[in-house]
């Protein structure tokens, strides 16, 4: 168990910098997880933490300690590799204990570590094997008892579900979430999928570009996403950013001059005067009932899941929309359609969130 | 004391190598004298001193506190490897033995000159030693080896086909000697003559027939061009006649012995020491039946001057670099002794003195010792050494190729061994 | 249409005879002619059936002892040369395969240039240097100088090998708390097996047979077979061919069964790099 505090960390490979000074603090026992689209320097900075690569500037204090060129072996640290990494010549024993035989425990000490971790991933029966004779979500277990047996104060896992299928998924999900309930280490979640975010983290770290968008609770960062970034990453499907005019901004309220939004008075958020911004919607805040704020358009696609439809439109602009519907919903293709929503249930970004 | 050293030198072999030790301590001290002689020659050298109980220097060595160790190598190595280590700072070869082909001017430098040691302590009956030899090993002026074996060239022929062609004695002149060979290869059980096309030795010997010669020992290049001429055209007739086998221009030095054990080939030249493999049941189809006389001189020539046929000799040298000079001589000394010329002579080695030809012990062993030894008083090197020798020889074989098989006009080919040869030699 | 892939099929059996003949009857002459009474080894026409005679065997171990402490000494240098051999092309191609810099790739060029060096041309230089260092006639020279030579080959050959392992499971090691060294013992070299027996096959062949070094760096106590081979061949008292096939024999055949043995690696290792794992 561990905490972890990284104080302008920053990476870079050959002068290009893809961690531009990460400011972050990670208490003992928490899932934080990072996310962010592909590139945004996630799987860097968890190999920063691991001591797989060296850190170009900035320090990284383990339990209050400056660790910045302490060996990955002496981090107290495991880790889950997306390619899993069995050592394919080994047996599933052989893999899980790796780790110990090299610190020369015996060898009874080993089998039951072994035989610990492997009955709480029910691998009992496969100890014998060697990885090329597993299936994806075994080899994927094993990976993850490899890293139990190590007992680190903090586990690191690099996307470790996306070369699994669906179902898979969503099952090794929920075990691993059990697996920090019950060991309550540190744990460290690198992840493209907002999903995966949502439901197992403490504390989400959402990057892009090597910079920490913002770091919260997924319901914060649902809530109150920080910029237009965030908004569009947390949350599915991804939240609507309408292109709006400012005309005014009095007293931390602003108004627009869109048609339909005459009435509408927001929170200015980080907009502080005339000129162009987003606003989010949420397709969830979207409604068929009428209302005093519309945004409406033509109908290009409807998916009905059942408990709920999804209902693709394109405005009058051509730009595309979103809205998410409780219950089945009927509506013809090409149909126009007018949505409304509430005062309360929209942020506005200053323009300029979705540039760079 | 002898164990202690012993154990010292086993130790520093281990320092040496961890791996050369394990391989000294399998192989085990083999000595337990205090001094060490280390000879580089050819292994030939090594067991014609015998081993063992049969150890011809075994009262030398006990009287020396001296162990003789032999570094053995193929000739052409050996030589290699002779000149390399003589040109270090220093080498621990105390005595090597050279070919009697090799010791240019610059190479006879590396070499100590023998004369002072003669001189303060003499070999006994020096004079015995072939005076031609001796005369092969002092190059400019210097003594730089001394004689120790011999391998004189005779005429071999196999008795048996001989007489199944209807010949019942051996030929007196080489005119005889084509014609039987060329009978022998009509007769149709066995082709005439069998030479090796990669070696001067035969054509030089067919030159010397006719009082020709390739590279005389004043260095002068085809003293005779007409006598090597007719011996290329006497060959050339050998060859089309079918005497000399189809497969002449491949066939090779160490095939010779094999045709003449299985009755392939008549006639053959081959060194008179050879009697005894080409006559042993073991390998020879024709055992007790393959007899050696001196290569025949012309019919022109018979009764005017002697054959002088092809010999090869080598001799022991002290590099200039060796470490106990002294102790070399004294081994050169002891080898060289009467008794133990006998000694190695009994053994198979080609002796380099003349009397010891002449000893009952070996003329009852070797019946070809009195030929072979009427031979070598005549003999001389097959051309003498000089620095682009083997380009020299290779030119010459190439030509006689050429000329033997037809290719080329015997006349032509002269004319281009002298244009080709005459830069390589020295000024 | 029948007619011509018949056609195909016969030319494809008769060229795999016929390298077949090419390639194994030297050996099939060499082993066969060691057991022949010495008068039938060049009998024209060939002596098929004969009875079969250990004679030259036995004169050999009477009369070429040296033979076989030579034996002794090209086992002592083949083992130390794959040994050498093995371990720095394993570690060099390890470097090349995990890292990346300008020089490296230059450093892996000249390596490779190196090898297009006559070896004649750097004997001779260091002829003199190893007298000095008092190397001369050491098992140790000899392992070096055959492993030095390999060591290009065996890198380059290492490196593809190393290539193919995931980088991820050294990542992984030394996060289970394993040091270079150890990943490289414990990881790196089972996976690339077939590499390194590959690397071995390659150095055991040389040095069992090689002849310039030995020639050069040896006198007696470090003296290799092949030098003693070479003294029957070229003995100036003529060939005793049946002592000389005897010992070819011996020579041949540690090499044969080695090289049989490994082939199975082998030929999985030199196709590694064809396809991915």
């Amino acid at each position: 168990m561990a905490q972890l505090k990284l104080s302008g960390v920053k990476k870079d490979f050959g002068g290009v910098e893809v961690i531009k000074g990460v400011e972050l603090d990670i208490e003992d026992g928490e899932f934080v997880v990072f996310v962010g689209p592909s590139g945004c320097g996630k799987s860097t900075l968890l190999r920063l933490i691991a001591g797989l690569e060296e850190i170009s500037g900035g320090t990284l204090e383990i339990d209050g300690k400056v660790s910045n060129d302490v060996p990955s072996r002496d981090r107290g640290i495991a880790m889950v590799f997306q390619s899993y990494a069995l050592y394919p010549h080994l047996t599933v024993a052989e893999n899980m204990g790796f780790s110990l035989s090299l610190r020369k425990t015996p060898k009874a000490e080993i089998d039951k570590s072994v035989l610990q971790a492997a009955t709480i991933l029910k691998l009992e029966h496969l100890l014998d094997r060697k990885p090329s004779q597993l299936s994806g979500g075994q080899r994927q277990r094993v990976a993850i008892g490899r890293a139990i047996v190590r007992e680190p104060s903090i586990f690191l896992f690099d996307e470790p579900l996306s070369n699994l299928d669906a179902a898979l998924r969503m099952e090794t999900r929920t075990e691993i979430a059990k697996l920090h309930r019950d060991l309550a280490a540190t744990m460290i979640y690198v992840t493209h999928d907002q999903v995966e975010a949502m439901t197992l983290a403490d504390k989400i770290v959402v990057l892009k570009g090597g910079v920490v968008q913002q770091v919260g609770a997924p319901m914060e960062l649902y809530r109150n996403p920080c910029n237009a970034f965030v908004a569009g990453f947390i949350g599915s499907p991804r939240m609507n950013l309408l292109k709006v005019d400012v005309t005014s901004v009095e007293d931390g309220k602003v108004r627009l001059a869109q048609p339909g939004f005459e009435h509408l008075v927001v929170p200015s958020g980080r907009v502080s005067g005339p000129g162009k911004a987003l606003l989010g919607v949420r397709p969830q805040a979207l409604t068929l009932n009428p209302g005093p704020h519309q945004v409406s358009g033509t109908v290009t696609l409807v998916e009905r899941m059942g408990p709920e439809t999804v209902i693709s439109i394109r405005q009058a602009d051509g730009s595309p929309l979103l809205a998410v519907l409780p219950g089945d919903v009927e509506l013809a293709l090409d149909a126009n359609v007018s949505f409304s929503f509430a005062d309360t249930d929209v942020r506005l970004f200053p323009a300029s969130d979705l540039e760079n | 004391m002898s164990e202690s050293n012993t154990f010292r030198i086993t130790r520093r072999h281990f320092l040496g190598t961890v791996a050369g030790g394990i391989a000294l301590m399998a192989a085990g001290p083999s000595f337990a004298q205090s001094k060490t002689l280390q000879v580089l020659s050819h292994r030939v050298h090594q067991t014609s001193l015998g081993e063992g109980d049969k150890d011809l220097l075994a009262a030398w060595k006990q009287e020396h506190d001296t162990d003789v160790v032999f570094t053995t190598l193929d000739s052409n190595p050996l030589m290699d490897r002779l000149f390399r280590e003589a040109s270090l700072a220093q080498t621990d070869f105390s005595v090597g033995y050279m070919v009697d082909n090799r010791p240019t001017s610059d190479n006879a430098k590396l070499f100590e000159s023998l004369q002072e040691y003669q001189d303060k302590d003499p070999i006994e009956a020096f004079d015995d030693i072939a005076a031609g030899l001796v005369r092969g090993m002092t190059i400019d002026g210097r003594l730089i080896g001394i004689p120790v074996r011999t391998a004189t060239q005779g005429l071999f022929y196999n008795e048996e086909l001989l007489a199944e062609a209807g010949f019942d004695a051996p030929p007196t002149t080489l005119e005889e000697l084509v014609a039987q060979t060329i009978a022998i290869s009509e007769h149709g059980k066995a082709t005439g003559m069998i030479l090796a096309s990669d070696l001067a030795v035969f054509p030089v010997m067919f030159a010397r027939a006719f009082g020709g010669d390739f590279i005389n020992g004043d260095f002068e290049l085809l003293p005779d061009p007409a006598a090597m001429q007719t011996a290329l055209t006497v060959m050339a007739d050998m060859f089309q006649k079918g005497a000399l086998p189809r497969s002449y221009a491949t066939n090779k030095g160490e095939e010779l012995l094999t045709w003449m054990q299985q009755g392939r080939a008549a006639f053959s030249v081959l060194p008179f020491a050879r009697a005894a493999q080409l006559n042993d049941p073991a390998v020879s189809n024709y055992a007790g039946k393959i007899k050696a006389i001196g290569f025949p001189i012309s019919e022109t020539l018979k009764g005017k001057v002697e054959m002088s046929a092809v010999v090869e000799a080598w001799a022991m040298t002290i590099p200039a670099n060796a470490v106990d000079k002294d102790l070399a001589w004294q081994f050169i000394k002891e080898v060289s002794s009467k008794k133990n010329t006998l000694g190695m002579a009994l053994n198979g080695n080609g002796p380099a003195r003349v009397s010891t030809f002449l000893e009952p012990e070996l003329t009852a062993k070797n019946a070809l010792a009195e030929i072979e030894s009427q031979v070598l008083a005549n003999a001389r090197g097959a051309f003498p050494p000089f620095a682009e020798a083997a380009r020299a020889q290779q030119i010459f074989i190439e030509e006689v190729q050429l000329a033997v098989l037809g290719r080329k006009s015997p006349q032509d080919a002269v004319a281009s061994m002298q244009a080709r040869i005459q830069p390589l030699l020295p000024a | 249409m029948r007619v011509e892939r018949i056609l195909v099929n016969a030319g494809k059996t008769l060229a795999v005879l016929l390298l077949l003949v090419w390639s194994l009857f030297p050996i099939v002459f060499i082993i066969t002619s060691s057991f022949k009474p010495g008068r039938e080894i060049f009998a024209v026409p060939p002596q098929w059936f004969f009875a079969p005679t250990f004679d030259h065997y036995i004169t050999l171990w009477q009369r070429w002892a040296v033979f076989f402490h030579g034996l002794l000494n090209s086992t002592i240098v083949t083992i130390g040369a794959a040994a050498l051999a093995v371990m720095a092309s394993t570690c060099a191609g390890y470097v090349y395969s995990r890292y990346s810099s300008r020089w490296l790739g230059a450093s892996l060029l000249s390596l490779i240039a190196i090898r297009l060096i006559p070896p004649i041309v750097v004997t001779l230089p260091l002829f003199p240097i190893v007298n000095n260092l008092g190397l001369a006639d050491t098992h140790f020279i000899l392992s070096v100088l055959y492993a030095t030579f390999f060591v290009s080959l065996g890198t380059v050959l290492m490196r593809t090998f190393i290539d193919q392992i995931p980088r991820e499971l050294d990542e992984a090691a030394s996060m289970d708390g394993a040091t270079l060294p150890v990943v490289l013992w414990r990881i790196i070299m089972p996976l690339a097996a077939p590499g390194i027996i590959a690397v071995a096959v390659f150095v055991v062949v040389f040095a069992w047979n090689e002849f310039l070094f030995a020639f050069i760096f040896t006198s007696t106590k470090a003296k290799t077979a092949p030098l003693v081979i070479s003294e029957m061949i070229g003995s100036i008292e003529g060939v005793d061919w049946g002592v000389l096939f005897a010992a070819s024999t011996i020579q041949l055949l540690p090499v044969l069964i080695f090289v049989m043995l490994m082939n199975r690696y082998l030929v999985a290792g030199l196709t590694a790099g064809a396809t991915k794992g």
